[in-house]
Parts: C-alpha cells; sequence; structure tokens
C-alpha cells in the first residue's frame, strides 16, 4: 500500500516523462503583433516621434507596448496597416541606404521621418499605405503611449507626468470640515 | 467483472498522471512553466533579481489547488485567456484573499515588521475605516477612499457596504471582509522588485547604489500596479504663499501620498503632516519607525495645525487619541 | 416575448431629464420603471483614465456606450453612408449609463436668459434657419430653474452678473472660488469694463445632501468624481426616486419601440432585456428622455397604423433641427505658469456676449476652460507647430502650465435639414434600425464663432499672452461641416404651438399622443449660448410635475 507522500512521488516520476516532452517552449516575442524585427524598426520610429533628451524618450517610457497591446485590443483592423507601414520603411531604407531604418544614423533617421511627412519619398515601396498616413497613426499611437495613462503599457514609470511635472497619482487628501 | 477493474485501474493511472503530473509542474522550474509565457516572464525576471528569490512562486500565487474552487477558477482563467487571445484578462494580480494570505507568508520571516504593522493605526480593518461614525456622519464615503483603505478590495463601495439611510444604519455586508485590514504589506512594498540581497550586503563604499530599488513602492489603485516610492513626484508644500522646505526621500514620498494635502497644497491642510519650525525638511521616517509608526518622543508642534502630533497612523481628525 | 405588470409611468432614459422625471413621478405616488441601456457607472472601471475619458474617448467610451452594439450611420454631404461607432467625432456621442453625461459633464449649470426664449421675436427671421420662439418664456421655467438648483444643487453667486435673469432665491451653494488663471483673467476682464463672474456649477462647494464638497479634482470633466461631489441624476435624484419604493430602474435595457393602441394613445414599450430577450412593459403614460438623438430614433422606429411615418411624425417634424454648439475661443500661451491645476479649471465666466451685440444672434458665453491632461494638450498646438520630434516636446514640457483658454458654446441657428433619421440598412446588435445624421449648419454660425473668437482672443492679448491663435471652427476636420449636434445635442422633437412644424406642446407633449411627453434636450427650440443641462432638468421637472397632476 502506498501512503499519500509515496503515491504523488511515484505519480510525479511517471508524468515527469510526459512532461519532459513540452518542456522547452519556443520562446516568444515580447510582443503581440509585431516580430522581434518589426519592433526594432518601430521602436526606432517612435523614438524620433518623442526622441530621449533629460527626460525619457518614446522608447524608455515602452511606448512600443502601448502600441501592440492597443492594437491587439482594441484596433486588431489596424494591424495590417503596421505591418505594410513597417515593411515599406525598411524596403525603402534598404534600397537607398543599404541599411534597416534602426540601422542608420540618428541624422539620417530624423530626414526619412522628415520625408515621410512631406511626402517627398520614391512611392515604389509605399503601395500598401502612403507614408503620410503611416506616419500619422504611429505619431498618434506615439503620443496616446506616452502621455496617456501607464495602465495601457506605454508612459512607464509616469514618465511623460514626471517630464510634465504633474504629480500622479494626483496627492489629494480628504476634506476637513469644522465640528457643528 | 475483468472490465471494471480495467476501467478502475486507467482512471486511477489517469488521476494519478494528472496529479503527479501537476505535482510536477509545479515543482519545476518555473522558466520552463508558467513564465515561459509572455504574460508572466517580465514578472519573472525581476523576481529572480530580487531579494526574494528563494521564496517560490506558489508559496504566494498558490497554485490551481490550495485554495479550493477559487483557485481552479482563477488559474483556469488564466489559461483561458492565454489561449483563447482574450487579452482582457492578461495582467495576472493576486486577489484579496490571495493577498491576505501573503501577509502571513510575509510573517514567517519579517516578524518584527509584521508585529509593528499589527499595533500600528495602519491595521486598521474595513469596520474602523469605512463605518467610522463620526467620519460618515461628516461626510458620505466614497470611491475614493479605496485609494488608500482597501486598495485590493475587488469591488466598489456598492458592493462593500449598505449606504441607505442614515450614517447609523450604514454597515459592510460581508463580517469578513469587514475585519480584514485595509492597509496591508502590499499597499507599501513591492515583491517582484530589482533589490537582490546580494547587493543589499556589499559594503556601502563599493557597492552601485545609484539604481537601488527602494524597499517600498505604492500600490497604485487606478493603475494596478506598483510605483517605486523613488519614483513618486515630490510636491511643492505651501504655507500660505511661501514654499515650505519638504523632505523628498522615498519614505516621505510615499507617506505623503495618504497623508496628503488639499490641492493648494497647504501644510496642515486635508490629512497633511507636512513638518514645520526646525524640523521642517525631516523625513517622515526620522522619527517615526517604518511599520509600527511609533515615535521615541512626541513634539505636538512638528506637524502644524492639522497635525495631532502624534505618532499614531490614524489619521481622521476626529478619532479619539490612542494612548 | 414576456409581459411585464402594468405600470403607471415609464420613463425611457436615466439622464438629466430621465432621471429628474422619474423622481418627480415616484414621489407623487405614481408605480414609476426608469429603462437605462447602460449599467450604474462604476468609479474603478475607469479612474482617471484620459485615453477612455469622455473627453478623449481614445480607446473606448468609459461611460457608454459599447462601440460595436451601438453603431451610428454618419450622411456626407455627398450622400455617401458611413457607419460609425461612438469614438468617432460624428457620431455625436451622448454616455450611455445611469446618470448618462452628469457622470463625467464639466457640470456648468446655466439658466437660459430671457432673450433665449424669444430670439424670432428680437432678432426676426434668420434666412434659411428654422428659428423660432419657445411656446414658454423664461417666467414659466423659472421655478423649475430654481428646484433643479436645490434639489440636485447649485454652487453659485448671480451677483457679480449683470445679465443673469431675475431669480427669486439665490443658488443653495457658495459659489467656487476662482482657480489661477481664473482670477487672473478675471482681473483682466474687469480692466477691460467686462463682467467676470464665478461660473455656477452642479458640484458641492460645501457638503450637499450628505456628500462630501469638492477637492478641486483635475481630472473632473470627463471623469467621475473620485469623493461624489459632482451632482449628477445618478447620486440625487434618482436615489431619492428609488427610496420612495415606487421607482424601479431597469439598467441594460434597450427600449426598442414605442407601442400604440387602436385609440392612438401609446400603450407601453417593447424592450430587450440585458439577457438580450424581448420584453413588453406597458404603463398608462411613457417619458421619452433619451437625448436628442437617440429619442428622434425612437419615435421615428415606432410606427403604426395611425403613425406610419413613426410617433408623432404625422408633419415631418422628428428628427429635425438638430443642434448643439460649436465651441469657440482663443488660446493663448504665457511666459509664466498660468494654470494651477486647481480643478477643474473652468472658473471664471462672462457673459457679456450673450445677446445685444450688434450683428449677431444670440452669441455665447466664455470662460476659461477646463484642464487638459497630456494626451490631449500634445494634439492641442496653434497650426504650424511641429507634429514631432524635439521640438514638439519641447513645447510640451514649456508650455503645459502656461496655456491659457477662453472658450464658450454658440448659438446655433436651427437648420430643417440638419437631422436624425433612422438608416434604412444598418441595424444595431438588437436588430433595430440606427440613427443617421445628416445635414450641415447654418453660415451664420461660422460668422458667430469668428465674432466669440475674436474677442476671446483680444481678452488673452490683453492679459499678456505672448501668443495666441483662435478657434474659430471653420477649419478642418470636415466633420464639422456635417450637423452639429455633441454632448449637447438638442432639438429634434421641438416645443411650439403649431403641429405643422413643433413635434410637442408647451408641456413637452407630443402633439398627436395624448399620453407621450418628452424631457430631454429635444424639446429645446433653440439651444442657448449656455450648456443646456440645467435647462433640460427645469423642463423636465415641469413636465413631470404636469403628468403627475393629470395622471395619476
Amino acid at each position: 500500500m502506498l501512503n499519500r507522500r509515496q503515491f504523488i512521488q511515484r505519480s510525479a516520476v511517471c508524468s515527469s516523462l510526459f512532461l519532459v516532452g513540452c518542456r522547452r517552449m519556443p520562446q516568444q516575442s515580447p510582443y503581440r503583433i509585431f516580430s522581434p524585427e518589426e519592433a526594432g524598426c518601430l521602436i526606432a520610429l517612435c523614438e524620433q516621434i518623442i526622441p530621449a533628451d533629460d527626460a525619457p524618450g518614446a522608447t524608455e517610457a515602452g511606448v512600443i507596448y502601448y502600441i501592440d497591446a492597443t492594437v491587439a485590443r482594441y484596433f486588431p483592423d489596424t494591424k495590417d496597416r503596421y505591418h505594410n507601414g513597417i515593411a515599406s520603411l525598411q524596403a525603402h531604407c534598404q534600397a537607398a541606404h543599404g541599411q534597416s531604418f534602426e540601422a542608420l544614423s540618428p541624422t539620417l533617421r530624423t530626414e526619412v521621418v522628415e520625408r515621410m511627412e512631406t511626402g517627398s519619398l520614391p512611392p515604389e515601396h509605399w503601395e500598401t499605405i502612403s507614408p503620410q498616413a503611416f506616419l500619422t497613426m504611429v505619431i498618434r499611437h506615439t503620443m496616446q503611449g506616452f502621455y496617456g495613462p501607464p495602465r495601457h503599457g506605454g508612459n512607464r514609470n509616469y514618465a511623460s507626468y514626471r517630464m510634465l511635472k504633474l504629480d500622479f497619482p494626483l496627492v489629494v487628501g480628504q476634506n476637513r470640515y469644522s465640528h457643528g | 467483472m475483468k472490465k471494471q477493474l480495467t476501467c478502475a485501474a486507467t482512471a486511477t493511472l489517469a488521476i494519478a498522471v494528472l496529479f503527479g503530473g501537476y505535482a510536477t509542474w509545479n515543482t519545476l522550474d518555473p522558466a520552463n512553466t508558467c513564465a515561459a509565457c509572455h504574460e508572466i516572464s517580465p514578472s519573472h525576471a525581476t523576481w529572480m533579481q530580487s531579494a526574494h528569490a528563494d521564496v517560490r512562486c506558489i508559496d504566494c500565487h498558490g497554485t490551481a489547488l490550495s485554495q479550493g474552487l477559487h483557485s481552479l477558477r482563477e488559474k483556469g482563467a488564466m489559461l483561458l485567456s492565454h489561449w483563447s487571445g482574450d487579452k482582457r484578462h492578461e495582467e495576472i494580480r493576486l486577489s484579496e484573499e490571495q493577498m491576505l494570505d501573503l501577509i502571513n507568508r510575509c510573517a514567517e520571516c519579517h516578524r518584527a515588521e509584521y508585529a509593528g504593522w499589527q499595533a500600528s493605526g495602519h491595521a486598521a480593518t474595513y469596520r474602523e475605516i469605512f463605518t467610522d461614525l463620526e467620519h460618515n456622519r461628516m461626510e458620505k464615503p466614497y470611491a475614493d477612499c479605496f485609494r488608500c483603505h482597501g486598495m485590493f478590495y475587488e469591488g466598489d463601495l456598492h458592493t462593500l457596504m449598505s449606504l441607505e439611510g442614515n450614517p447609523e444604519d450604514w454597515y459592510i455586508y460581508d463580517e469578513r471582509q469587514a475585519d480584514r485590514p485595509a492597509i496591508t504589506c502590499l499597499s507599501c512594498h513591492e515583491i517582484h522588485t530589482p533589490n537582490p540581497v546580494s547587493r543589499r550586503k556589499a559594503p556601502a563604499e563599493t557597492a552601485d547604489l545609484s539604481d537601488k530599488a527602494p524597499y517600498t513602492a505604492l500600490y497604485l489603485r487606478s493603475d494596478k500596479m506598483h510605483l517605486r516610492s523613488d519614483r513618486l513626484i515630490p510636491v511643492t508644500m505651501l504655507l500660505g504663499d511661501s514654499i515650505l522646505r519638504t523632505a523628498t526621500d522615498p519614505g516621505t514620498l510615499l507617506c505623503m501620498q495618504c497623508h496628503a494635502p488639499n490641492s493648494r497644497h497647504q501644510a496642515g491642510s486635508g490629512d497633511d503632516r507636512t513638518t514645520l519650525g526646525e524640523h521642517a525638511g525631516k523625513s517622515c521616517l526620522g522619527c517615526h519607525s517604518p511599520h509600527s509608526m511609533r515615535t521615541p518622543r512626541v513634539y505636538p508642534s512638528i506637524h502644524g495645525k492639522g497635525g495631532d502630533g502624534l505618532s499614531s497612523g490614524r489619521t481622521y481628525s476626529s478619532r479619539p487619541r490612542l494612548p | 416575448m414576456d409581459k411585464q405588470q402594468h405600470v403607471q409611468a415609464i420613463v425611457v432614459g436615466a439622464g438629466a431629464g430621465g432621471g429628474v422625471a422619474a423622481k418627480v413621478l415616484a414621489t407623487a405616488g405614481m408605480q414609476t420603471v426608469l429603462f437605462e441601456r447602460g449599467g450604474w457607472p462604476v468609479y474603478d472601471a475607469h479612474i482617471n483614465d484620459e485615453l477612455i475619458s469622455q473627453r478623449m474617448q481614445v480607446l473606448d467610451s468609459a461611460f457608454g456606450p459599447d462601440w460595436k452594439k451601438h453603431p451610428r450611420v454618419y450622411v456626407g454631404p455627398d450622400g455617401s453612408r458611413t457607419t460609425i461607432h461612438a469614438g468617432d467625432g460624428s457620431y455625436n456621442h451622448v454616455a450611455a449609463c445611469v446618470g448618462s453625461g452628469t457622470v463625467s459633464y464639466g457640470a456648468m449649470a446655466w439658466r437660459f436668459m430671457q432673450e433665449d426664449f424669444r430670439l424670432k421675436s428680437i432678432y426676426g427671421e434668420v434666412e434659411g434657419s428654422t428659428l423660432d420662439d419657445w411656446p414658454i418664456s423664461y417666467d414659466d421655467l423659472e421655478p423649475y430653474y430654481e428646484q433643479a438648483e436645490w434639489e440636485v444643487g447649485v454652487a453659485g453667486n448671480d451677483s457679480l452678473n449683470p445679465f443673469a435673469p431675475p431669480r427669486r432665491r439665490p443658488h443653495p451653494m457658495p459659489a467656487f472660488e476662482y482657480n489661477r488663471d481664473g482670477r487672473y483673467l478675471a482681473d483682466v476682464c474687469q480692466r477691460m469694463g467686462l463682467h467676470p463672474f464665478p461660473i455656477p456649477m452642479l458640484r458641492n462647494s460645501v457638503p450637499y445632501n450628505g456628500r462630501a464638497a469638492c477637492i478641486r479634482n483635475r481630472t473632473c470633466c470627463g471623469y467621475a468624481c473620485p469623493v461624489d461631489a459632482k451632482n449628477g441624476t445618478q447620486n440625487t435624484v434618482i436615489p431619492v426616486a428609488m427610496a420612495t419604493g415606487r421607482c424601479e430602474v431597469r439598467t441594460g435595457c434597450v427600449v426598442a419601440e414605442l407601442l400604440t393602441d387602436d385609440a392612438g394613445r401609446v400603450a407601453g414599450v417593447r424592450y430587450f432585456d440585458p439577457e438580450g430577450r424581448a420584453q413588453t412593459q406597458t404603463a398608462d403614460v411613457v417619458v421619452v428622455a433619451g437625448s436628442a438623438t437617440e429619442t428622434a430614433r425612437l419615435l421615428l422606429n415606432s410606427r403604426s397604423r395611425l403613425h406610419p411615418n413613426g410617433l408623432g411624425n404625422n408633419h415631418d417634424c422628428v428628427g429635425r433641427n438638430l443642434q448643439g454648439h460649436a465651441y469657440t475661443g482663443a488660446s493663448g500661451l504665457f511666459d509664466w505658469d498660468i494654470l494651477d491645476l486647481t480643478g477643474p479649471g473652468a472658473t471664471m465666466a462672462i457673459c457679456d456676449y450673450n445677446h445685444h451685440n450688434p450683428g449677431i444672434v444670440g452669441g455665447g458665453l466664455l470662460a476659461n476652460e477646463f484642464y487638459m491632461l497630456p494626451y490631449a494638450f500634445s494634439q492641442s498646438r496653434p497650426w504650424g507647430e511641429a507634429r514631432w520630434g524635439k521640438a514638439h516636446k519641447d513645447y510640451q514640457r514649456q508650455n503645459y502650465y502656461r496655456l491659457g483658454r477662453l472658450l464658450g458654446p454658440i448659438q446655433e441657428m436651427p437648420m430643417w435639414d440638419a437631422r436624425v433619421t433612422v438608416d434604412p440598412a444598418v441595424k444595431d446588435h438588437w436588430g433595430i434600425p440606427v440613427v443617421a445624421l445628416s445635414g450641415s449648419r447654418h453660415p451664420r454660425d461660422f460668422e458667430h464663432c469668428r465674432f466669440l473668437s475674436a474677442r476671446a482672443e483680444e481678452i488673452l492679448r490683453q492679459a499678456g499672452a505672448v501668443r495666441t491663435w483662435r478657434h474659430t471652427g471653420d477649419t478642418p476636420p470636415a466633420s464639422f461641416y456635417g450637423p452639429s449636434g455633441g454632448q449637447h445635442q438638442a432639438g429634434t422633437c421641438r416645443m411650439g404651438n403649431r403641429p405643422e412644424t413643433s413635434v410637442t406642446d408647451a408641456w413637452c407633449r407630443v402633439h398627436e399622443v395624448e399620453n407621450l411627453f418628452i424631457a430631454d434636450g429635444s424639446v429645446l427650440v433653440t439651444n442657448g449660448g449656455f450648456n443646456p443641462v440645467l435647462t433640460i432638468m427645469a423642463l423636465a421637472y415641469r413636465t413631470a410635475e404636469y403628468i403627475a397632476k393629470h395622471f395619476r
């Protein structure tokens, strides 16, 4: 007769055999909708939109996590616009500079974004989404991720609120009333 | 008969495999089990660096069987939301009940701290806070009470208590809830924090303390997460129109979140306890010991007109003073 | 279909008007059912979250309605039809929860001026507009304004406002103190010979009705109050109605249709309960208070033999004259911190530009604006400023406390073609035809916006703003050119003495249906140069009192 402890130990041995098979799961991307490569490009683009100086920029504030989480949850329809936009941007950078966007020098990156805004990039890589439309979407979401509340994944450690000297959480006590 | 035996044997084996498998699962390195999922891995990584890396996941989070049906449902829901792609329930948090169980786990090691907290005003229960007649005659409890009292309460004011009729008639529905403490360890402490024991023990001269996480963090009910107290934003305090010198150490910043002034940031207003006079700029922890809140002596003038000068954490101005 | 026990009164919609109506009927002794498609607001569901707040609605609408279940259709000037959700600007959204907009509003408590009831008599015909007088005067409504102020709770002091209409009784609570920009701009206005005064607010300046005083929270307009110091119907009149034991609030219930009998009277409503089951509730009298868009939709969706075009619509008036408020004014950057973030932001107003300004029909108030949280601020730039990069970040950092704003709602000229219809194809989650919005705005509105924004800019310049710009409302987005409405939506079932040009009579009773009343912004003939909530509440008090007298 087995006692309870032995029973558990033995059955553990049996079933651990079964567990070994699925022990090593493939390492997942930390993002829901982006591949690590796409995320690399998008992080660099967001950092152009809100660059770090003596206050954190988009990267440190975790804007990518905001975009990843909210597109997955609230705007699944815009997923393809991101995939296409990032692919177009990378295709342009490869063709024009022989490098991916995130590998370009900071000045060159700024120049590319400026040309995206003015629409002066060669049109051949942008069949599915225009550079302006893509940039406008990324700007909007970057601003939301950086300046919105941290509960959606961005604005880590209240980075933007600290920069704006906005005491958050709001420090406010109870009312005090005199007796009577 | 034989058929029945086979059935029984198969069933026993199945159950054995199930339970055994689950027991094994729980003993494995979490990196290979739950923390392999992207929802949990960042939290796991911080825990690995923390002073609590020797405390197992299941000691705080429990297993699917540790709290009966509740935990079975909870862990089941976790799996379901993971596999169904329903991202609404992605964040994994302790329930208030788990969190209260956790206090006992904390107390196993941090006995003195636990005893100090228990003796302090911060151990006040929901009953003491939410059915304080003197308070309730002045104003009705509201949602913002939970910002400091009952941060982990899973519901709103109307699920907690009846607010029908006069303050004398108001009561907390669930007696068990009424007896629960409303400010607990996790109100001011985060467990998953990069604060390794090794670094803590290093001699101060040689250790790089620049990014040393403080021991405290404020739990933000609004965002359902902790914020390290050294990252809290200092508040400019005023006395009339003049700016006061105030302490900006993490401890004081943390205390000020609940012991807070009115919107004009006037010293002594609201629940504020800003130190004045020769004690201006002094950290709360310069006098109060962190868990019991006791002070070596009573200096009635330190906190200005709003304060009662006592060491108690009981801040409602009309409360009877502690002996 | 299940049938519920007959009651004396049904109120559809638990917002400003519906909540008041339910309270009056229940306290008068009538068994009442109050229907609300949303639920009770839960503070923890939306704490301080700018991105779902009523002001932004970037990710969701914290106070409802559900984006997926309640679509609408926007009809463009070219006739194109687009299906839109509540986060879309052209949706003309009103919160769907108990209390509706009164949970999260800025809570300005304006009485309309005497002139606002007689626009046509004072200003004459306006070409292209259906501008008209009200069938009632300010004096008819004055006692009910007072009742709303005392029962719901208003803090204010009219004595500093020479343009305030006469009142018999002062506000029940003292006025709020100015915040920093309010105090400063009030001084400037005074020096300019204008007449600044503290804005009357449906908010507790002192403890009132057993609830706390305001803590001057900066996240006020667009958010629920953390200390319950903001007075909406959800924490004032609706609880009073429920406490009588005669008012049942049915949340999560979507009213699909008003049922009529063979005599053409309304017999009750058909609705869907929270489980989606079709139900019927009958009553002696029905009050509809679903907002100007949804009330019109409900009437238009209630067709029968005697009312083939929808209830009350035999003269094709239901859904017409949809109006709202173009918000206009100016912004000014200062070289010092003009803001102190003492909530809610708006504290000071002037009514110098309401009426009696040459060439202007109506006009509007100007007030210092509610605060913006950082994301809203990142979207608020003078034309031509950097949209991204270090320059954008620097602007954000330098100016967050330095932007003074003076804005106000302009009295709009009602348009016959600005209207709510029901879409022939698009249905909501329950299969009910949805609102379609079409039409345009009157050119005079733009003129009036230019006038008021120029005045606002002048004040900001006088105040020493180093850079100013106007919000005239005639710049894109294109949705602006669509019908007005928004959270101040009004006019779609206007009051009047002639059934040919109005939907309800002077008691807000639908002309063609003896026991059907309307108690929301729909009945407003014109929308004033003021936030309309107190007027909606006052009218609801008056209407419900009449019902209680005649139907109890």
